[in-house]
């Protein structure tokens, strides 16, 4: 490959960094490059990337209802990955089990298991401690949203094999120390390594001499020194990036982001440049925890963004609620493109990575955990088939997919969760049948001047805080169905939106077309 | 012969008493489980499982002890104490069963084979603030942000805070818990970085390198003797007093010295590399006591209690005095601890108390440390410093905890002293001075460009009654509201769950909003006291709302920023009114406050007890504290609820006194 190519995506990935990052990043390019091209030689790994984001989305903007696994229409949530249609794979009909709360949702989304505090060691780990050992960071954990003091569960995905949370680093400044700046310095890790052996020789008798139950405790603390002198040596043997360069102790890259954007941005970069750098393999990042406070008001939303999420009962805040959901998936374009932008090897860093876009919860009001929303991105080293929809035509266990994304990973383990085997789909076509597909039966089969009975297509209109339904019939019809909230909510019509329904009710004509005001009955096929 | 014969004694003594407590148990629990066939299990069975409650396991005398169905022992002993099951529309229980079921709790879960005992103490582990602390008074040095005297537009963290990640809060609420820390493998990487900075800080200082050493600098050429004693004197620093095999730890460290000064030539370099590793060490990290690996509490030694008593004070490492009197045990003597109480809390390093529990416990901390309530620093930074100072000036003029809800005095920011709708008068100026030299000396803004300057609030008597405690303060106020708009639920469960200690559980099924808008006919925007009625259509709403929702009505007049209101930004008039769970009526914040004291004045200085006890033990309280929190409770209720008397008993408590290791 041309060398000066290396070139071109330092500018454009500059570009996108916060002014302040600009002059400093120049410099910590430079050791940077040299160790990509270096890296080059080797095989390209892959990589695994999570983007999670709480408070669900609305279903009715996030599915898409029709179309070919290839040939379909993106949703109104989805548009603004528009541009990288071709490098996304959207997964529909993927269930995760268990109670989904505000505090399970993000635990439960990276384990696939239900239970806080028990059993939860989350799949990025799991992957971190297979592969984390060929790079001088084991993983990375961000987290863009606030901690809430008093509910912690609500703000961390990763937790380790002991089933602890692991913190994530809200500071992008922290951040870029932690993966730039002390796994470079070289001379610090000597020093460091020494400490350690220092402490190692002095305190050793303290365990033999501690009761039983502190003992517990402080081999808490030999343990995390045996990681540290751990990562030191895989830093020595992996021929460390900047050992070379001093003058990565020196930059300060003065990451101060007020605003939320800014802080975003500054992830996804930290992000892109760890793995372009090799120094993890493993990140991830909440975009907004699954109680967030955050106010988009840079959007024009002055309202919690936990409160639009839960709009049945409050329809006005749908349009922010779609606006925030969109800016989300919008940030996984932005990673994306960022990816794509940086070479590896003979590829790109893209093609070589996984990325996880999702939410713990599917609906926003009502927190289902079937269905969940779901954009896998990334090459995975030529492995995953992108640019389609898969909707499963039979709901598939969630932890499938994690159990799939440990393979690709290469780190395959025998099941996670409630996993019963790999994901169809995900490397392959998966040519399941269309969608949805009208056979011609989609008709008004029964009326009688006061009750139909009606089969179709069923979608949600929303104009305003009006919100009524039409049913898609096989001449291309849509009939109407406006009913009172309660009759609506007994019947839990809601939840056959996407799906052909067979209705029953009463009706009345409105200028010569039949508008459903009460529904008697409701099922799906 | 007598030596030798008594601990046969009590070794036959203990026998005895453990099968005939067997016996008394048996028929305790056969009394209390026969209450709870007869009267629970028509609800409680495995079948019927209301509310999701299952008693059945209850039935089993193995599991009526400590164990998996503790909690729910737990659970089923508070209802029935708080008389709230049987419910209502069922025969309440009688005298003699609510009896039965208290004693067996007590037997099984509150003593241990008939003693009141502790439960094992969980080895401490330093907190990230309590690390910053504890290195700023091992080295002399100061690592905190600076207080500003002006304006700069961000809120400014240390370095040391930078470094390392903060700490989890565990069960007991506070990041202090132990059961959470010694769970986590402490972050080793960020701490020696944070300790390595703090001693390049320390290198610069020639006046701490005199307080720590002893002398001006650090020999260059020191001789084995002379560094040998350096090193020494900083291992006791460092390990909080105790010499314990001082001599071996000075050896391995001097040896380790030697070994860097091998590859170095910069001996204080050596040096100060050994301090770090001292100072990343577990006997720094922890705060180690000796264990006698008993079942049964026994005192811990005066240099143990020392540390727990600077750690529960000043979250700081015991002072010169404190280690003094540690060593030489008197300490340990009732007189002696209480006067040092005294002198500590007249210390201004007693602020911890308000920054690091009160700033936990009511939440406050986050106006600083969470972005998402940045409005600008000033504002942030004033109404942080009002709240800050009540508390302070709560413990150190030994006021009544009540006066958290109400108080005819305050800390107001000057720049609300003018606002429209207020008056003040200022508080006397005794005090006023008196609190300056301590903690608020150098808070006082020296810049001559107004517009930059931030004064700290000062103390006023508020006229009219609009303000008083803290429930109204514009921290609070703020914290429990979006930045949009207010929420009485949101509030009303703050001061349920905070302040009263109520804890409650989010209903799984709420009914939604327009069915109670159809039930009550209302128009499909309702206001703010309409939205709140609908809870009342319900039983099983009003349960927990007709407590939560005039807590929270009470507060309307206050906007999401704490300023006064007496109408919504659309326009509709704010009506501060409601009724108690009691059946009084209020129809002002003033008045909501006074029946809250009046309706929870007991809960509020038990809930208070509860914080700070379990602040001070770093784990949650557990049935078998029970003892000692009855204790603190009642002496405090006995003196008017002041301050220093619940800090006092909490101290004087076996749990913080004395050590069990199983």
């Amino acid at each position: 490959m041309n060398p000066n190519a290396y070139q071109i995506p330092r500018r454009t990935f500059l570009k996108g960094a916060g002014v302040s990052l600009a002059l400093p990043f120049l410099d910590i390019m430079s050791p940077a490059i040299s160790y990509a091209k270096a890296k080059a030689e080797r095989a390209d790994p892959v990589r695994l990337c999570v983007l999670y984001k709480g408070c669900g989305v609305n279903p009715h903007s996030w599915d898409i209802f029709a179309g070919t696994e290839t040939e379909f229409e993106l949703s109104k949530i989805l548009r603004p990955l528009a541009p990288v249609q071709k490098d996304i794979l959207i997964l529909g009909n993927l269930d995760n089990e268990g109670v989904s709360s505000h505090m399970d949702a993000p635990g439960t989304f990276m384990s696939a298991t239900r239970h806080r505090d028990k059993n939860r060691y989350s799949f990025d780990q799991q992957i971190a401690d297979r592969i984390g050992n060929q790079t001088p960071i084991k993983s990375v954990q961000l987290t863009a949203d606030n901690v809430w003091k008093q509910h912690p569960w609500l703000n961390i995905l990763s937790h380790d094999k002991t089933h602890q949370p692991m913190r994530g680093q809200h500071d992008p400044q922290s951040a870029f120390d932690l993966i730039f700046k002390n796994s470079a310095r070289a001379k610090r890790q000597m020093e460091l390594a020494s400490v350690l052996d220092g402490v190692k020789d002095s305190s050793s008798s303290l365990l033999r001499k501690a009761s039983s139950q502190d003992k517990q405790v402080l081999q808490q603390y030999f343990d995390s020194l045996r990681d540290v002198e751990k990562s030191i040596e895989r830093a020595r043997a992996n021929g460390q990036v900047a050992a070379t360069d001093t003058k990565l102790t020196e930059i300060d890259p003065s990451l101060e982001v007020g605003n939320l954007g800014e802080r975003i941005k500054a992830m996804m970069d930290l992000i892109a440049l760890a793995f372009w750098t090799d120094s993890t393999r493993v990140a991830s990042c909440m975009l907004a925890n699954t109680n967030s406070r955050i106010h988009y008001n840079f959007m024009g939303v002055n309202a919690e963004f936990h409160y639009v999420s839960h709009h049945v009962r409050n329809k006005k805040v749908l349009p922010a609620y779609d606006s925030i959901n969109m800016w989300h998936t919008a940030q996984l374009r932005y990673l994306i493109e960022k990816l794509k932008t940086l070479p590896d090897g003979s590829s790109t860093v893209f093609d070589n990575s996984l990325i996880l876009w999702g939410s713990g919860i599917k609906h926003g009001d009502y927190h289902s955990l079937a269905d969940l929303p779901l954009v896998l991105a990334g090459g995975g080293g030529g492995q995953v088939n992108l640019g389609r929809h898969v909707r499963y035509p039979k709901a598939q266990p969630y932890a499938n997919l994690l159990l799939t994304l440990m393979k690709l990973v290469g780190a395959p383990a025998p099941s996670i969760g409630n996993s019963t085997g790999l994901l169809p789909g995900i490397t392959d076509q998966a040519n399941f049948a269309p969608v949805n597909p009208d056979d011609g039966s989609w008709k008004i089969t029964k009326s009688d001047g006061k009750t139909l009975t009606a089969k179709g297509l069923l979608r949600i209109e929303i104009e305003g805080e009006q919100e009524y339904y039409l049913l898609r019939l096989s001449d291309k019809s849509d009939l109407r169905i406006q009913v009172p909230f309660m009759n609506n909510h007994r019947l839990r019509f809601d939840r056959n939106v996407g799906k052909v329904v067979t209705l029953t009710g009463q009706y009345k004509e409105n200028g010569g077309k039949k508008v459903v005001v009460s529904l008697k009955s409701a099922r799906a096929q | 012969m007598m030596l030798a014969r008594q601990p046969l004694l009590a070794a036959f003594a203990a026998c005895a008493l453990a099968i005939d407590s067997a016996q008394v148990y048996a028929a305790e629990f056969a009394a209390a489980a026969e209450v709870i066939e007869d009267r629970c299990m028509s609800c409680h069975d495995s079948d019927i499982r209301k509310g999701g409650i299952d008693l059945t396991p209850l039935l089993e005398r193995a599991n009526a002890s400590y164990g998996k169905h503790t909690k729910l022992w737990v659970r089923v002993e508070k209802m029935v104490g708080r008389g709230e099951m049987p419910p209502k529309n069922k025969k309440p229980l009688e005298p003699n069963q609510k009896q039965a079921i208290q004693n067996w709790f007590h037997q099984s879960f509150v003593l241990r084979e008939g003693k009141a005992h502790i439960g094992p103490t969980p080895l401490r582990q330093l907190t990230r603030y309590e690390f910053e602390n504890t290195l700023e008074s091992v080295l002399a040095i100061s690592l905190k942000a600076p207080y500003r005297d002006t304006i700069t537009g961000r809120i400014e963290v240390s370095k040391i805070a930078l470094m390392v990640p903060s700490n989890i809060p565990g069960e007991s609420g506070f990041d202090n818990d132990a059961h959470r820390l010694g769970k986590l493998r402490p972050p080793l990487n960020e701490l020696a970085d944070a300790a390595n900075y703090a001693l390049a800080q320390f290198r610069k200082n020639p006046a701490a390198i005199k307080a720590v050493l002893g002398r001006a600098n650090i020999p260059n050429n020191a001789s084995d003797a002379e560094v040998k004693q350096i090193i020494s004197k900083f291992i006791v620093r460092a390990h909080r007093g105790h010499d314990v095999r001082l001599a071996v730890y000075t050896t391995a460290y001097h040896g380790l010295y030697q070994k860097h000064r091998q590859s170095s030539k910069d001996s204080i370099a050596s040096l100060l590399h050994v301090f770090e590793m001292i100072l990343v060490s577990p006997e720094f990290l922890y705060r180690m006591e000796q264990s006698q690996d008993r079942n049964t509490p026994y005192p811990v030694t005066g240099l143990e209690l020392a540390t727990r008593l600077a750690y529960f004070l000043w979250s700081s490492p015991p002072d010169a005095e404190l280690l003094k009197l540690g060593r030489a045990g008197s300490l340990l003597k009732d007189t002696v601890l209480k006067a040092q109480i005294v002198r500590m809390l007249n210390s201004p390093k007693r602020i911890t108390l308000s920054e690091n529990f009160a700033g936990q416990w009511l939440g406050f901390n986050d106006l600083i440390a969470n972005s998402e309530y940045l409005r600008d620093e000033r504002w942030n930074r004033e109404t942080y410093d009002e709240i800050l100072f009540f508390i302070d000036e709560l413990i150190r003029s030994n006021r009544s905890v009540l006066e958290l809800v109400q108080s005819d005095w305050l800390y107001k920011r000057t720049t609300a002293l003018k606002s429209k709708g207020y008056s003040y008068t200022k508080a006397d100026l005794g005090s006023m001075n008196r609190l300056h030299v301590d903690i608020f000396s150098n808070r006082q803004s020296k810049s001559r460009n107004r517009k930059l300057r931030y004064n700290p609030p000062v103390m006023v008597n508020p006229q009219g009654d609009r303000e008083g405690g803290i429930i109204t303060s514009a921290a609070i106020m703020r914290m429990t509201a979006s930045k949009t708009r207010t929420s009485p639920i949101r509030r009303g469960v703050w001061v349920l769950n905070t302040l009263i200690g109520k804890t409650m559980e989010a209903p799984e099924d709420v009914p939604p909003l327009e069915e109670a808008r159809e039930a009550l006919n209302i128009k499909r925007n309702p206001t703010v006291s309409e939205l709140i009625k609908q809870h009342v259509s319900k039983a099983v709403c009003n349960a927990c709302h007709k407590e939560i929702d005039p807590l929270g009505l009470g507060l309307e007049n206050f906007a999401q920023f704490g300023e006064w209101r007496t109408q919504y930004p659309d326009k509709e008039p704010v009506i501060a009114s409601g009724v108690m769970p009691n059946g009084k009526a209020f129809q002002s914040p003033r008045e909501m406050k006074t029946l809250l004291l009046e309706l929870y004045r007991d809960d509020i200085a038990e809930n208070f007890a509860r914080q700070l006890f379990a602040y001070a033990l770093g784990r949650k309280l557990e049935p078998y504290d029970r003892v000692s929190l009855d204790q603190i409770v009642s002496a405090a209720k006995r003196d008017g609820f002041k301050t220093n008397t619940f800090i006092e008993e909490i101290v004087l408590s076996k749990q913080f006194r004395y050590r069990q290791d199983r």
